[in-house]
């Protein structure tokens, strides 16, 4: 059974993404139809608002990224990473299309990026993807 | 991509989306436990910040259900002085909630009835008490669903029948409440809370793009003042009073809304403060330290301001465009831009009215089955048994909410527009709980009666009612221009402190003055000075003389100069938009002023003890009770179609 901090942080959580997803994500699905760019860029910047959101809460509760979190937060990008390709490939996307998608990628890169750099440091985040071999 | 801009499917998403994270919360809620204690008894339990989001989101739903930006898109300014409500919701919050909290959480009463019942050791008012939580459900929450499923019906393009809409949206309801009880509901509400409230922020900013930017809305509704036909109704309040014997007999010159009216009809609101689902959200919180803060700045701030907007830009677009319906047209014109847009909107406007429907099933259901079965009828009902029955009760309800609002739509309406006016009869019994004024408990149940029938027959259902038996009044709905509410408050609160004067020595009995020692020694007086003291009264009067009061008539024409023969408003705005947006800050004012400097919402007495029921002193089922029961409403029912029958 879930304590009551972990119920309340996951309140917040979802309050956060709940109000800043659907906007971020209508906001680039607005640019992606109207081709305009800085609809959909400013959609790629709300999520990225959320996520900011996301690591305040999880400071707040002196807490990390659950597991289910990740895998959720994988499982939707790799998602929209196969949406993309797929459209890139059938479909006769625009300039503005592939830079909001572009754009996309660079800020959730960037989140990520800051995250680690911030929660383990700049010589630590390296080595959460390389370990020494043995000699 | 004709697919992806079709409104059913993103509705379809998005609805989706929104019932399985609803769902999901109510799976958490039952992993917490399915006994009583965490399905419907929540006292001082859940997180406190979750308490304030909910109770603060369901002040938006009274000004949804009466169509405030669409009653001022018809009536003008002065209908959205009713706005100034998102005041007076957290203003009685702020008297009420935390010496509620404290007393609920020493007699463990969990809901309202409990409570009255402990307090006041009166029947009446418990079946008041059930009375209005059962309105609440079935009229109150069909009407609100009931406008959601027409919005459904419209924004899909008839895809979705109305009455397929409405079973949808009530089976969204009833399901999180049948699952997992208040937690699932307190949890939902809460993490929809923010989504709801950006969503209308979202709906206000669009209205604002279609009218072309704030200036030109403003300029057009001054031109619409200056030059319109006709139009100084939609500007101005139509005086102090008026002595009309109420519409459908003579109708008031001009427009109903005279100050009387504005005072009266605004008073309904804190009725919601004192209707029974609230009380089940305050209880709720773990503590009451978060009321002060926030019914202070989320609620009258943050939600007080959006409601404002709601009201001044949305209605405002409504009155200029000549569009009666604005709320739906607006969102059929973001549907035709933006369909995901508009499935967002309308699923973050059904979340800020979920909460407050979905617990008014479950604070119906609760006072049926524990407080009323399960404390006369039947004591041994295990906890196991009452929660399935209360589960059962809410499916039973909702179905009965939509039933009704298929079959009798204008019935549902009547009796929805008695849930805030009924409520609002309870407020001196909540208020003479939390502060012990020296009056007689027992002349509660009185005034509170009749409150009720003074609302009774000033309301369209009363006078209906009574007009079926045979009983034609001579008079129609809110005579002399005022409320049912204020009839009824007037004559409540009249018959309250005339009982008290006249029976002020009697003892008012060891229980009473147990519950007086228990709030003087958790809340110690308070070292301020007189001044502070009269100051606040001051401030307070004053507000209500001038904000809704017969004070509010000054807004017609203060902020208008004369200019050779032409009169032009000083701040680009008509003077009574002015006037109402003064007052609601300064009411946010002084609410700050009451929760935090006055220290009514901010706990500054010792730690509250979680006290025990009082024990059942019967056991068994108790038949000869019910058939008294039965034989009472088969009295009532066998005397009504009697009348009916001989003079209706």
């Amino acid at each position: 059974m879930a304590t009551d901090a972990t119920i309340d942080r996951r309140i917040t959580v979802y309050a956060v993404w709940l109000s800043l997803g659907p906007l971020g994500f209508c906001l680039m699905l607005q640019g992606i139809a109207f081709d305009h760019l800085l609809t959909g860029a400013s959609g790629a910047l709300v999520l990225a608002g959320a996520f900011m959101g996301h690591l305040i809460v999880n400071t707040y509760f002196d807490q990390t990224f659950t597991p289910g979190e990740i895998a959720f937060g994988t499982a939707v990008l790799a998602l929209w990473g196969v949406l993309f390709l797929v459209s890139w490939v059938s479909f006769d996307l625009s300039t503005t299309d592939l830079l909001i998608a572009i754009t996309f990628v660079l800020v959730t890169a960037g989140c990520v990026f800051g995250h680690i750099v911030t929660r383990h440091g700049g010589r630590g985040a390296f080595s959460r993807f390389h370990s020494r071999q043995p000699d | 991509m004709i697919a992806l801009e079709s409104p059913a499917l993103w509705l379809f998403a998005f609805g989706s989306g929104f019932l399985g994270i609803a769902l999901y919360w109510a799976r958490i809620a039952v992993q917490q436990g399915t006994g009583a204690r965490n399905f419907i008894d929540p006292v001082g339990t859940l997180p406190s910040f979750t308490a304030i989001i909910v109770i603060s989101t369901s002040g938006f739903v009274p000004f949804f259900s009466i169509g405030l930006a669409d009653g001022v898109a018809q009536n003008g300014f002065a209908y959205a002085s009713m706005s100034l409500g998102c005041v007076l919701i957290p203003l009685a919050g702020v008297f009420l909630f935390k010496r509620i909290w404290a007393l609920a959480v020493h007699l463990n009463t969990p809901s309202q009835a409990s409570f009255l019942d402990e307090v006041f050791a009166s029947k009446s008012l418990v079946v008041l008490s059930a009375v209005i939580a059962v309105l609440f459900a079935v009229a109150f929450g069909g009407r609100v669903m009931t406008a959601f499923a027409l919005l459904y019906h419209d924004l899909t393009g008839g895809v979705f029948d109305p009455v397929y809409s409405l079973f949808l949206i009530a089976s969204i309801v009833a399901l999180i409440a049948v699952i997992g009880g208040i937690r699932a509901v307190m949890y939902s509400g809460a993490v929809y809370g923010a989504m709801g409230f950006l969503a209308l922020i979202g709906l206000i900013g669009f209205t604002l793009f279609l009218a072309g930017g704030f200036e030109r809305l403003a300029d057009r509704i001054v031109d619409l003042q200056m030059n319109g036909e006709g139009t100084a109704p939609f500007f101005n309040l139509s005086g102090i009073v008026q002595f009309t014997l109420g519409s459908g007999f003579a109708p008031p010159d001009g427009s109903p809304w005279s100050t009387a009216m504005v005072l009266s009809a605004t008073l309904a609101f804190m009725g919601l403060s004192a209707s029974p689902v609230l009380y089940l959200f305050a209880v709720s919180s773990k503590s009451n330290r978060v009321f002060g803060p926030g019914l202070t700045w989320v609620s009258a701030g943050a939600v007080g301001a959006a409601i404002m907007a709601f009201a001044m830009i949305v209605g405002g677009f409504g009155l200029i465009s000549n569009m009666p319906d604005i709320t739906g047209e607006v969102m059929e014109r973001v549907s035709e831009l933006s369909p995901w847009f508009m499935a967002a909107l309308y699923f973050g406007l059904f979340s800020l009215v979920f909460a407050l429907i979905s617990g008014s099933f479950l604070a119906a259901a609760q006072l049926g089955v524990v407080d009323i079965y399960r404390r006369y009828y039947h004591r041994d009902l295990s906890d196991k048994l009452a929660v399935a029955s209360i589960r059962i009760l809410v499916a039973i309800l909702v179905l009965i909410s939509v039933l009704m609002s298929i079959t009798a739509p204008f019935l549902s309406a009547e009796l929805a527009s008695l849930c805030l006016p009924l409520a609002a009869q309870l407020l001196p019994a909540m208020v003479a709980a939390c502060y012990r004024i020296s009056i007689a408990h027992r002349s509660i149940a009185v005034g509170a009666l009749i409150g009720v029938f003074c609302v009774f027959v000033t309301e369209p259902f009363g006078i209906r009612a009574l007009d079926f038996v045979g009983l034609e009044l001579p008079w129609g709905p809110a005579p002399w221009t005022i409320h049912s509410v204020g009839w009824g408050l007037f004559f409540n609160t009249g018959a309250v402190l005339v009982i008290s004067v006249i029976t002020r020595y009697h003892d008012q009995g060891e229980r009473w003055n147990a519950l007086t020692r228990f709030l003087e020694s958790t809340f110690p007086a308070q070292p301020f000075s007189t001044p502070v003291i009269s100051t606040a009264w001051s401030v307070a009067l004053a507000w209500f003389f001038l904000a809704i009061g017969p004070g509010i008539a000054i807004g017609n024409s203060l902020f208008v100069r004369t200019v050779g023969r032409e009169q032009e408003n000083m701040l680009g705005l008509p003077s009574i938009v002015v006037w109402i947006m003064i007052a609601w800050a300064s009411g946010v004012a002084m609410i700050w002023f009451f929760a935090d400097r006055m220290q009514l919402a901010t706990a500054h007495g010792s730690e509250v003890r979680k006290g025990q029921s009082a024990a059942l002193a019967e056991s068994g089922m108790r038949t000869d009770r019910m058939a008294v029961t039965v034989w009472i409403i088969l009295g009532i029912a066998g005397t009504t179609a009697t009348l009916a029958w001989i003079f209706g």
